[in-house]
């Protein structure tokens, strides 16, 4: 049975796990003596919730847990107190995992990081893991309502390189380890012995950066909407990046070619993945979309298909709980595709839609064109109300520092959507943005306007 | 009265220009859907005067009304303004 804690096996004993404030550089032995300081007898084959925890504190509880426990459920932080009482109802939880946690933190802090050459001690008071943990994951919510999706450390890393790369790179995250993207951040720098920093979510986007810069990060994965407020910061060309991931929306052609001329040496990965179907393929050609073949050939052995109404479907492997076996099911992504040559472009969510007149039109399309001006640094396109038609549509833009938004630029938008769009699609109104919202997972808030 | 109708044509020349479609010289007499609108330019101009004056008749009337002419088409405007 292999667990997180097997993977440690395969490592030397001055490998950095992890680098935290304030704990600082996290080896193995590090974590090991950490682990040891909890008896599992007790906890062997529970149910356990984790709410929330220090990012060290999480880390440290995911791997202690893994293989030691029936099930593990990722609350997230922002749920409502009926949310995560449905959720702990739901999953059944015996012991709900917060505030200090079971301690890992203090005790890291106790031992310092090993010496170079020094013997690793990889074994965690306990045998090998005799249990295949369960994984439950609440989804994101931008696909309807939320519900828990069971994975295993297996289904987790399916798509993963396993070869060893080492502190070649060092990673940075800007998702939430507790959502699925920032889960495969976590799990791909495990795998292949990469050092992750770890980082709050409520960390200030200044200090962040100014951290990712100290520790020499050269890897970070993000959302495009994260990619963008991050180009907008004045540390952001500070970065010396060679992987630039993007994953969790749609990926434009504008945002990758502004960071392919920010970051010329840098290789840029789009990932599809989604909380219920996992990984379903990488792009690293430079472009928007995926190759038309990948309908045919799935690289990654997830197939795809596109049904009538142009919703991309995959077919995943899901119920990995013990009750129910593995099973497969074709599943509706919610994304509106549509294919252009050789080319399988995203045009957008199809629940996004803004109806103008009987009209169906798709933000992400409009989002698109206006990104293709340079004086563009954000938008988010969204429905305003109308007596008349339903709704009309609405861009708020921020645009790139020394641009102002007088009446000309205005002008210069539409005439720029005019000459791209269909009439109803051109925005009826352009204002400035109030500010940059993102959800929790690190995509653009898409509150409806009342 | 005159204030008002100057408003509105100034703002169904920005929705025309907006929508690129020419705008007929506006007169009293101009019938709206000849003056270069199309529904959708309508429903616009509509929302750009609710954001400019603060209100929009066409919610505010309980039997509904449907202004033909700029002249009538003002009027109603004027008929359902906040009182001073």
């Amino acid at each position: 049975m292999k667990c997180l804690l097997d993977r440690l096996l395969a490592r030397k004993a001055g490998d950095v796990l992890w680098v935290a404030d304030p704990v600082g550089p996290i080896d193995i032995n590090r974590l090991t003596q950490a682990l040891s300081s909890v008896d599992p007898s007790d906890l062997q084959g529970k149910r356990f919730a984790v709410g929330a925890l220090s990012a060290v504190e999480f880390i440290c509880t995911l791997v202690f847990l893994d293989g030691l426990a029936q099930s593990i459920l990722l609350l997230p932080t922002e749920d409502d107190q009926a949310t995560r009482e449905t959720r702990i109802a739901q999953a059944k939880v015996d012991i709900v995992v917060e505030s200090a946690g079971f301690g890992f933190t203090k005790q890291l802090v106790k031992f310092d990081a090993t010496e170079p050459n020094s013997i690793a001690q990889q074994t965690v008071a306990r045998g090998p893991a005799t249990i295949q943990t369960t994984w439950l994951l609440p989804t994101s919510g931008t696909t309807g309502t939320p519900k828990l999706i069971a994975h295993t450390f297996a289904t987790l890393t399916r798509s993963m390189t396993t070869r060893s790369i080492g502190d070649d790179y060092t990673w940075g995250c800007l998702y939430s380890l507790r959502r699925f993207a920032g889960l495969q951040v976590f799990l791909q720098s495990w795998m292949c012995g990469t050092p992750l920093i770890l980082n709050e979510e409520s960390a200030d986007l200044n200090d962040l950066l100014n951290c990712f810069i100290n520790l020499k990060c050269n890897a970070i994965s993000a959302t495009p909407s994260m990619w963008r407020k991050l180009a907008m910061h004045p540390l952001f060309d500070r970065l010396a990046l060679r992987q630039i991931t993007l994953g969790g929306e749609i990926v434009d052609q504008s945002v990758l070619d502004m960071l392919a001329s920010r970051f010329p040496g840098a290789r840029i990965t789009h990932i599809y993945a989604s909380t219920e179907a996992g990984v379903g393929f990488a792009v690293r050609d430079g472009r928007a979309g995926f190759p038309a073949e990948y309908l045919l050939q799935p690289p990654l052995g997830v197939a795809m298909r596109i049904d009538e109404q142009s919703h991309l479907w995959f077919r995943a492997t899901v119920g990995q709980s013990s009750a129910t076996g593995a099973e497969d099911e074709w599943i509706d992504s919610g994304d509106v595709v549509a294919i252009q040559a050789d080319r399988v472009r995203f045009l957008g969510r199809a629940n996004g839609s803004i109806n103008v007149g009987g009209n169906k039109v798709m933000p992400e399309e409009i989002e698109s064109v206006i990104k293709e001006l340079p004086e563009v640094a954000f938008v988010q396109v969204r429905a305003r109300k109308s007596a008349m038609l339903g709704s009309l549509v609405e861009a708020a833009i921020t645009p790139m520092p020394g641009t102002v938004m007088d009446v000309a630029f205005k002008r210069q938008v539409i005439a720029h959507c005019r000459a791209r769009l269909d009439g109803f699609k051109v925005p009826a109104f352009i204002v400035a943005a109030d500010g940059i919202q993102l959800t929790a997972s690190g995509k653009l808030s898409r509150m409806t306007m009342e | 009265m005159k204030d008002l109708q100057d408003k509105i044509t100034t703002a169904i020349q920005e929705t025309a220009r907006l929508r690129g479609t020419e705008v007929i010289a506006l007169v009293d007499e101009t019938i709206l859907l000849e003056s270069g609108l199309d529904s959708l330019g309508f429903a616009i101009l509509v929302a750009r005067l609710e954001e400019e004056l603060g209100y929009d008749p066409f919610v505010l009337m309980d039997v509904p009304v449907y202004p033909r002419t700029l002249s009538e088409f003002v009027e109603t405007y004027y008929r359902f303004a906040p009182k001073q």
